[in-house]
């Protein structure tokens, strides 16, 4: 065997390998019922939620006391609603957006967002 | 129906545009046409016609460009293109930015390019003129078509830049107000546009786009000199022209993607300058795709080795940029980027694009024509129906069907082209420079691989019903940090073999020297840099072995000659480069860590008590009250937030920094001022600001800030009455308070009327911060009380009265009432990250950019000389 054949060889089941753990690694998109089920086994493993904002919720940001917590209600495309947790400071344009991916876990009663990804329609877009 | 005859539109320049998208697209499809023939007939005339055709199709493509700058910046308003994009306050400089906010724009903007290196090639491109401008002339013919903007039916055929307003969007003229000012004069409303998002109003904006689509653009040269030797069947010729202009394209691809990531770096506020967009990453797939396909082919252009993989590598580079067009245009993203973009419903003209290029490429690689044509047609056609049918129905069988016909194209492809080379691979030799320029390419694929996996999972998911997620950051930089590690050992190890055959003992001394050098540098620089986890430690090896093997090799392999030295000087860039990326990540520090006031909502363990060893804690945004100093980042910084300016559409925070010694003693001071823009369209847009060092960048942007909140009065709660003496301290009733009695002043005492004027200083402290409350109490013919309140505090203080000590008739007592609410104030929440050696990244670009250059002029004039012996 030639050396070119060894390094195609090890090219191939690398990039077969990387195939398989993305399929393994990688998170999911899910709906908070499910996030409630996986979050009993894999309690840190993060998840990806789509969520609208409920904006008839109350949300709670009170820099004065802590810069780092804001707590909102968001619900899921099955309708289900949820307390959400961000620890960090609120998101500017929140109120702007109409779709919110929550990426984090479920912690007891609330789902502890550890990234909040913004979709502004009205960034490229009129009204 | 009723013909309204509008007022003040200037209807002439629109119709211009039109034509010069009409002419572009027409003048192109001839172009291709006549070259294609001159290449097969070789005819000179045909070749003549399609060079006057491309000559007619560039003027038009900078024709449709003047035109539709000429209305934004006349402020037609009635194109929607001016209206969407552009507004009267925008200034003349970020007009121009207005084409990189549309698609159509972009659209022209890539034509325009390859219109350009068209233009060139005419030129310098020799005996490849014909089939090499023929496939530039096809691009533009599948490009120009995304800007006519005609309906066939249901179909629409591109989008055009010139649409009016009124029939972009009817219902505009069905708005009330308009009835008074009637439809004809509906410009008299529609006045102003909607402006340009304001993150593209930066000056890196108006360079960053054009840059990295000439990068774009300009990997569409080595992919025509690949197919030009492929249709003309100069099978082995085509890498000695198509080298140079893949090096440009990776230059100038770099160049746009680091000049992307110096903009976020700059502008954003992410803290970082690459995040593993989905976006980001459509630019970086092709640039290692191409950068991989260069280094085959200086392997092939001096050995004549691995001619198959070379050709596939150059191809895919070019069909990894329509792909990442289609990612990035079509609407597939969806969820997984921050960037949106709107779908034009471009879709099926983007897919006919991508796969027009690879059927008709794979097509070439048969030797009777009449099987190509039908292999091309079957197949083309097969994939595009099933595509358009699967983007509409997302029917999971037919993206299987798909997917298979795809696969096995794509290997009958490369069966072919093996047949063509021939598959006797000759004895390579594990001491040759090919050897290890081919593992390294092959890690580079590897690395391209994930990248292009991971980034596609979206398009996965809408193939086969998949709900994966996009990974995060970090699951990138964990198996990234292997891949760049492998690469930057063998720039250094490639360099010491000579082609063909080395002297293995020689060879060997000089990685060992090298190595050891890197080695012993490693150690002092890992003091200075403070890394200690193994991987990290072995990559900052790695990389300083990249400085240090490829100096060496450049002074004593050269001799210093700085002319060929471009590779070895890229090499020492990109090591740089790698370390910067390195230190500033693993080191980079988040300094506003906050720990006053925090543990009111944090997470809590089964007994009530703040969770210390949570992970979902996050204390890095900190509190800064107007005024007040702060201490963070262990005491060795202060900050202090003193001022708000605002310039219109902007407000600037005025931050004042001092750094501080052991001793709490100020070394230096400076000022930085981060900004937000409250957008109508965009909502708060933070802008950070950011102090350079040699050694270190310190990073500020305001996460929140006092006027965000409705800072309402609200209602004096929690009163309470207490009785002290002076120089007493008491809480409010609250408890959050501190109120101490400091003295009393007479201001006026009975004597010539009965009027007593009392005023108590009462020093209120909340939060560490210190006021001082003068409330008064005035007796005459009534009694009367003036409070004091402290907004910033919360506190109202009342002074009652004063009565004589029950236990001490000599002394006297005071009365005072508190009464607490929210304190209102001035505040900005704010992030401040340093990044350390993070100037070692761009200096590593610019030493890679230099190394480049080099090398782009030494292959050019290679291929010079072989023109002309030619």
């Amino acid at each position: 065997m030639k050396p070119v054949h060894i390094v195609i060889i090890i090219v191939i089941s690398v990039g077969l390998a990387l195939g398989v753990s993305f399929y393994g690694d990688t998170s999911k998109y899910v709906c908070f019922a499910e996030a409630d089920a996986i979050a009993l086994e894999k309690p840190d493993m993060k998840l990806h939620v789509v969520t609208t904002l409920s904006k008839t919720k109350p949300q709670i940001y009170d820099p004065q006391t802590d810069p780092n917590y804001f707590e909102f209600y968001a619900s899921d495309t099955t309708g289900m609603e949820k307390k959400v947790i961000y620890r960090n400071a609120k998101p500017t344009d929140l109120e702007k957006t109409d779709k919110v991916v929550l990426i984090g876990y479920t912690r007891g009663d609330h789902f502890e967002a550890k990234d909040i990804l913004k979709k502004c329609p009205s960034k490229y877009e009129k009204k | 129906m009723e013909t309204i005859i509008f007022n003040n539109e200037h209807l002439f320049i629109g119709n211009l545009g039109h034509f010069a998208v009409v002419l572009a697209f027409v003048s192109a499809l001839v172009s291709t046409i006549a070259y294609a023939f001159s290449v097969n007939k070789n005819d000179d005339a045909l070749k003549n016609l399609g060079r006057w055709m491309f000559y007619i199709h560039s003027f038009a493509v900078v024709l449709i460009f003047f035109t539709l700058f000429f209305i934004i910046h006349q402020h037609y308003f009635e194109y929607q293109y001016a209206y969407q994009h552009s507004s009267t306050e925008l200034p003349v400089y970020y007009m121009i930015s207005c084409f990189w906010e549309g698609q159509e724009g972009s659209f022209l903007l890539w034509m325009f390019w390859h219109a350009f290196l068209g233009l060139i090639l005419i030129r310098k491109a020799g005996s490849w003129q014909a089939p090499v401008l023929a496939v530039i002339a096809l691009a533009q013919v599948v490009l120009g078509s995304m800007l006519l903007g005609f309906n066939i039916g249901d179909f629409k055929i591109g989008s055009s830049p010139f649409q009016l307003m009124r029939e972009h969007n009817p219902e505009a003229l069905l708005i009330p107000v308009l009835e008074k000012v009637g439809k004809a004069n509906y410009l008299q409303i529609f006045k102003d546009g909607n402006g340009l998002n304001p993150l593209l109003q930066n000056y890196w904006m108006v360079i960053h786009p054009p840059t990295l689509f000439f990068g774009f653009a300009a990997t569409i040269v080595p992919f025509a000199f690949a197919f030009a030797g492929l249709w003309t069947r100069r099978t082995k010729e085509w890498t000695i022209p198509a080298l140079p202009w893949a090096l440009v394209a990776v230059l100038v691809l770099g160049t746009g993607i680091i000049m992307g990531g110096y903009w976020a770096y700059e502008s954003l506020n992410f803290g970082g300058y690459w995040a593993w967009d989905p976006v980001e990453n459509a630019s970086l797939m092709p640039w290692l795709l191409m950068i991989t396909a260069t280094h085959l082919l200086l392997i092939n252009k001096s050995t004549g080795k691995y001619p198959v993989l070379t050709l596939v590598m150059t191809v895919f580079s070019f069909f990894m940029v329509l792909y990442a067009t289609f990612l990035t245009r079509s609407g597939v993203l969806g969820n997984a980027s921050v960037h949106s973009f709107t779908d034009l419903g471009l879709s099926g003209q983007l897919l006919l694009l991508l796969f027009l290029f690879i059927f008709l490429t794979f097509a070439l690689t048969f030797k009777k024509r009449i099987h190509a044509w039908l292999y091309f047609l079957i197949g083309f056609l097969a994939i595009m129906v099933l595509a358009l049918v699967d983007f509409k129905t997302d029917t999971f069988v037919i993206s299987v069907i798909g997917t298979i016909i795809f696969l096995a194209a794509t290997s009958w492809f490369i069966y072919n082209l093996f047949k063509v080379y021939g598959t006797n691979i000759e004895t390579d030799k594990l001491y040759s420079r090919e050897f290890w320029m081919f593992v390294g390419s092959m890690v580079l694929l590897l690395s391209g691989f994930q990248i292009i996996t991971m980034t596609s999972i979206p398009v996965f998911n809408k193939l086969f019903g998949t709900s994966k997620a996009s990974a995060g950051p970090d699951y990138y930089n964990a198996v990234q940090i292997w891949f760049a590690m492998a690469i930057v050992i063998l720039t250094a190890i490639g360099q010491y073999f000579k082609y063909k055959q080395s002297d293995v003992k020689k060879v060997l001394e000089s990685i060992a020297n090298s190595l050891l050098v890197a080695i012993i540098l490693a150690v002092g620089a890992l003091f200075l840099f403070n890394i200690w986890k193994v991987e990290y430690l072995l990559f900052l090896i790695a990389s300083l072995y990249a400085v240090t093997g490829n100096l060496h090799y450049l002074i004593v392999g050269l001799k210093g000659k700085i002319k060929v030295a471009g590779g070895s000087i890229a090499h020492v860039g990109f090591g740089l480069m790698m370390i910067g990326v390195l230190v500033s990540s693993v080191n980079k520090k988040v300094l506003s860590v906050n720990n006053s006031g925090t543990g009111y909502f944090a997470e809590t363990t089964a007994d009530g008590k703040v969770d210390q060893t949570a992970k979902t804690n996050n204390k890095e945004n900190i509190l800064l009250v107007k005024n007040k100093k702060t201490m963070f980042a262990d005491g060795k910084l202060r900050a202090t937030f003193r001022n708000v300016s605002e310039e219109k559409p902007n407000k600037y925070f005025e931050v004042k920094y001092d750094v501080l010694d052991e001793k709490g003693q100020i070394r230096d001071s400076f000022i930085l001022k981060p900004n937000s823009q409250n957008n109508p369209k965009m909502g708060l847009i933070s802008n950070p600001d950011t102090r350079h060092f040699l050694t270190r960048d310190i990073f500020t942007h305001i996460t929140y800030e006092s006027s965000m909140e409705e800072q309402v009065e609200k209602e004096f709660e929690n009163f309470a009455t207490d009785t002290v003496r002076i120089g007493e301290s008491f809480p409010t009733a609250d408890g959050n308070r501190q109120l101490t009695l400091q003295k009393i002043n007479v201001l006026e005492a009975p004597g010539a009327t009965q009027r007593l004027h009392l005023q108590a200083e009462i020093i209120v402290s909340n939060l560490g911060d210190t006021f001082i409350a003068r409330p008064e109490f005035i007796s005459e013919d009534q009694i009367r009380f003036k409070e004091s309140v402290i907004n910033q505090a919360g506190v109202m203080v009342l002074f009652d009265r004063v009565i004589q000590d029950p236990n001490d008739p000599k002394s006297m007592l005071f009365v005072i009432s508190s009464a607490t609410r929210k304190p209102i104030m001035d505040y900005i929440i704010l992030k401040a990250i340093e990044f350390p050696y993070i100037n070692l990244l761009w200096l590593g670009t610019f030493v890679l950019i230099f190394g480049f250059t080099l090398s782009i002029i030494q292959r050019f004039k290679e291929f010079r000389r072989r023109e002309a012996k030619a």
